[in-house]
């Protein structure tokens, strides 16, 4: 049998030309572990010059952490050899002289020659397959993301369903009979008995307005939005009617900017400004005179809308809760409502892939600004 | 059989103890049938089951119909009446708790002649259910009779 080593030094160049063709990196190692041979694509895989690794452990190409445990292979092969795939479970990884890691996989065959017993690994650079593999995966990812999705989508509105058929019925039943007392037996009731009753009846409407509310802002997330050039102006003007309607004990000065457009569900956008100016009405009660101020500025290309109040305003230390769920900056006796309306501003800018904000000082009032980043939408 | 007689499809006891009292608080002089689920009110417009014996041909001025009701809901129900031949004119409205789209759309697909939400306050429901008995009883010209030839 013809040694490896022999033939290295029977024709050199050729070997040379010969090796430095093969597209996997070749090791040859001694059974002390020294690297005695590499071929062109060591220097390309790894980023040693040769001379940096020849007569080095071949440790040098593992990472730090599995040093002992190949050491311990290596005794072990040299024990026993054959030809074989090596592998410390699947992911076999290799270390560059810069130090970063990359993964490999790697097979292992030997020759006893007159140098003793010479191990072979042909070294596979994986980093190429495994990206290939990880898009595909990422592409697995995204289509049963999706299928989840549709399917909390669907538990969603089997909820939502299930929340306005069932939830609303015993708050009828609680407010009804609280009322059948009040009606029947007032005779047998003192003023005591008769407030109960009152504010047992409050609770209930109160209830059912949170859950109206609730099931307003779990049918955004699953509502389709249709989006098209939205007139925010006439929009605005035909919601202040209403509000004027609504609140005639009310002197509010509005202003309106002209030319206000832009691209969204005009559905949802309406939800928007409908809330945006309930809320600066309710907490511009008592001013006098009230102002609200509706207008946009560009920033960037970008349209940013606001909705500015010389009302109550907040304290902006708590401005990271103003947009949570239920959250509420100002008591319920003072200015009532169900804490959802900001949430759901923010769900439906969010869902056109915009942005809200607010700033505010305590009794100076708030400014709401809202811009739809993007003109395409996220669907 | 009265000729002011609405039929109630209810199955929940104190839902039908508050329609009936916001029902009769605007209106006098009105007969009101509870049905169950939509079994029972098959059985009473077809004259079969706990309503044999009855005359089919004397229909309700107006079908009071809950969507969610045991063994067979409002849709189903829905469904079955404008199958018949003697009750598919018959008017039916929708009164439920549920504001959901597809109650709605669904509802007015298999032939609703009206759709109505419950509301939580009890004076708004009374307010609803009066309005809704004058209406279907007072105001509103009922289908014709259908006669063995028509």
């Amino acid at each position: 049998m013809i040694g490896l080593a022999e033939i290295v030094h029977a024709d050199e160049v050729d070997w040379r030309n010969l090796m430095g063709a093969v597209p996997d990196a070749v090791i040859v190692s001694n059974s002390n572990g020294k690297i005695v041979y590499l071929n062109q694509a060591v220097e390309r895989f790894f980023g040693y010059r040769p001379e940096e690794l020849l007569g080095k452990p071949v440790e040098i190409l593992v990472p730090r952490q599995h040093h002992e445990k190949h050491k311990a292979h290596r005794a072990d092969y040299h024990a026993a050899p054959r030809r074989r795939s090596m592998g410390f479970g699947s992911d076999l990884r290799a270390v560059r002289a810069d130090g970063t890691e990359f993964p490999v996989a790697i097979s292992l065959g030997f020759s006893l020659t007159n140098h003793g017993n010479l191990v072979i690994a042909i070294v596979q650079d994986l980093s190429e397959l495994r990206k290939r593999d990880k898009s595909i995966q990422s592409l697995h990812e995204r289509a049963a993301r999706n299928a989840k999705l549709k399917e909390a989508n669907k538990e969603l509105e089997a909820f939502s369903f299930s929340v306005s058929h069932d939830l609303r019925a015993p708050l009828r039943v609680v407010d009804g009979f609280s009322q059948m007392l009040l009606e029947d037996h007032a005779a047998n009731l003192d003023d005591h008995g008769k407030d109960c009753l009152e504010r047992i009846r409050t609770a209930a409407q109160r209830m059912g307005d949170l859950i109206d509310d609730l099931l307003k802002l779990a049918r955004i997330t699953t509502y389709e939005l249709n989006a098209v050039e939205v007139d925010l102006t006439a929009m605005t003007n035909e919601i202040i009617e209403t509000l004027k309607l609504a609140t005639p004990e009310r002197e509010v000065e509005y202003i309106v900017a002209d030319g206000m457009k832009v691209f969204g569900d005009p559905g949802l956008l309406r939800i928007v400004l409908e809330n945006l100016l309930n809320n600066a009405v309710k907490f511009t009660a008592g001013r006098k005179p009230a102002r609200i101020d509706i207008g946009f500025h560009e920033s960037d290309g970008i349209k940013v809308f606001h909705v500015c109040d010389n009302g109550a305003g907040f304290d902006m230390a708590y401005s990271d809760k103003l947009f949570g769920t239920f959250q509420r900056m100002h008591n319920a006796t003072e200015f009532p409502g169900t804490g959802i309306g900001l949430a759901t501003v923010q769900r439906i800018v969010t869902r056109h892939s915009g942005k809200v904000w607010a700033e505010a000082e305590v009794d100076k009032g708030a400014t709401f600004y809202f811009a739809l980043i993007q003109e395409t939408l996220d669907e | 059989m009265n000729k002011n007689t609405i039929l109630l499809a209810e199955d929940n006891y104190d839902d039908e103890v508050l329609t009936l009292r916001a029902l009769k608080k605007g209106l006098s002089d009105i007969d009101i049938v509870v049905a169950r689920n939509g079994i029972e009110v098959l059985d009473y417009l077809c004259g079969t089951g706990t309503f044999s014996g009855r005359d089919p041909t004397e229909l309700p001025k107006v079908l009071l119909l809950d969507l969610k009701m045991p063994m067979m809901d409002g849709l189903e129900t829905l469904r079955r009446i404008r199958a018949t031949d003697h009750a598919s004119l018959l008017p039916v409205v929708i009164l439920t708790s549920s504001d959901e789209r597809s109650d709605q759309l669904d509802s007015y697909q298999l032939g609703a002649n009206s759709y109505v939400r419950k509301p939580v306050r009890f004076d708004e429901f009374v307010k609803a259910a009066t309005n809704l008995g004058i209406y279907w009883l007072e105001i509103n010209q009922a289908p014709p009779k259908r006669t063995l030839s028509a």
